[in-house]
């Protein structure tokens, strides 16, 4: 009787112990960490950003890269270092080598759907629009590498980087926009040899 | 007799408890072949617990350089630790030429780096929960746990 009373108490000490071992250590800390930290930003969450770089010339390259954008705004809104504070970038000085990004944006924003700039030569041409809740850039170079390039940006995602009533560019708003902006492809660039590409979606694969 | 059996018992608890902490993180996994001839071959399997436990004890001094170098990202990392665990086994960055291949990918409950070229394939493999509590380590050691951690999370 005595003996089995010994048994079980060892036993009962072992399993405790060994409990003890996995939930006092970092393990059960950071889990519960985790835990308590509920995402509050469903639209964040699922969207991703994807590049992808392909180039038929020689080397044959290939980028891919794939971003959450939930990542991306938490890591930028942890970031105080230089110009960038917790998501926004000081641009009191209105300047960017000499562009006042910030009184453009806003210019754009308040602007009525049309065609801002319209650029017709023998060997390129260039036009910024805006359109159906998109700034569009449309740039053809018909030298060189003959080169096309649509850039398509949601202009919710302007209104947001310019926020009222500061001198800052909030990218954590913008990217909160992007998400926002639900699939959309951003960026599209192809001559003879490369292939740009930079799209969003749900998907957590480019391919 | 009975002596003896309650010294093994205890003996086989104390090497249960000491295997289930140092293997909860699981291992860092780092493989280096090289092609030339006489070229490394390092495979190498560590408890990824080891890290945070080290970073106790490593005198102040010597990681006054890393203080210094690290302490303003330690939230950082941390944060796009917290943010990677959430996420599925996804491809970050693949990048391929004629000559190199490079992944940088989530896989596994760790962040996977697999570097191929002509001349030697290394393959990294470090757990996300352990990279997680070596960067908490590191700022409990220096009393950095910082408020903007919580201000960041909010979003």
């Amino acid at each position: 009787m005595t003996r089995n009373l010994h048994r079980a108490t060892f036993g009962v000490l072992g399993a405790v112990m060994l409990l003890a071992g996995l939930t006092l250590t970092p393990l059960g800390s950071a889990a519960r960490r985790g835990a308590g930290q509920a995402s509050q930003n469903s639209s964040l969450d699922d969207k991703w950003l994807h590049v992808r770089v392909e180039s038929t010339d020689g080397r044959g390259e290939t980028v891919r890269v794939n971003v959450p954008l939930a990542l991306a705004a938490k890591v930028l809104a942890s970031i105080d270092h230089d110009q960038l504070h917790h998501g926004h970038i000081n641009v009191n000085r209105g300047d960017f080598d000499g562009v006042d990004l910030k009184t453009i944006l806003d210019a754009v924003k308040s602007a009525k759907d049309g065609e801002f700039v319209t650029v017709q030569k023998r060997d390129a041409d260039v036009s910024v629009a805006k359109k159906g809740g998109f700034l569009l850039v449309h740039v053809v170079d018909r030298e060189s590498h003959g080169e096309n390039v649509d850039v398509r940006m949601p202009m919710i995602v302007a209104d947001a980087l310019v926020a009222p009533g500061n001198h800052d560019l909030d990218l954590v708003g913008a990217i909160r926009a992007l998400a926002a902006a639900g699939d959309t492809e951003l960026v599209n660039v192809k001559d003879r040899e490369n292939t740009v590409r930079v799209w969003l979606d749900s998907k957590n694969s480019g391919d | 007799m009975v002596i003896l059996a309650k010294i093994a018992v205890g003996m086989c608890a104390t090497v249960a408890v000491g295997a289930a902490y140092l293997i909860q993180d699981g291992f860092v996994h780092v493989g280096v072949d090289e092609y030339r001839e006489g070229g490394t071959h390092l495979h190498l399997a560590v408890p990824a617990m080891v890290a945070p436990l080290a970073i106790h004890f490593v005198p102040a001094r010597h990681l006054e350089e890393a203080h210094e170098r690290a302490a303003e990202w330690l939230p950082t990392a941390r944060i796009a630790i917290e943010e990677l665990r959430k996420l599925p086994d996804t491809e970050f960055v693949y990048v391929h030429d004629s000559e190199n291949d490079v992944h940088v990918s989530k896989m596994g409950g760790g962040i996977n780096v697999d570097v191929q070229s002509p001349d030697e394939h290394v393959k990294v493999w470090v757990p996300l929960r352990a990279a997680y509590d070596a960067a908490s380590a590191l700022e409990e050691r220096f009393g950095e746990k910082q408020e903007n951690f919580g201000r960041a999370s909010s979003y």
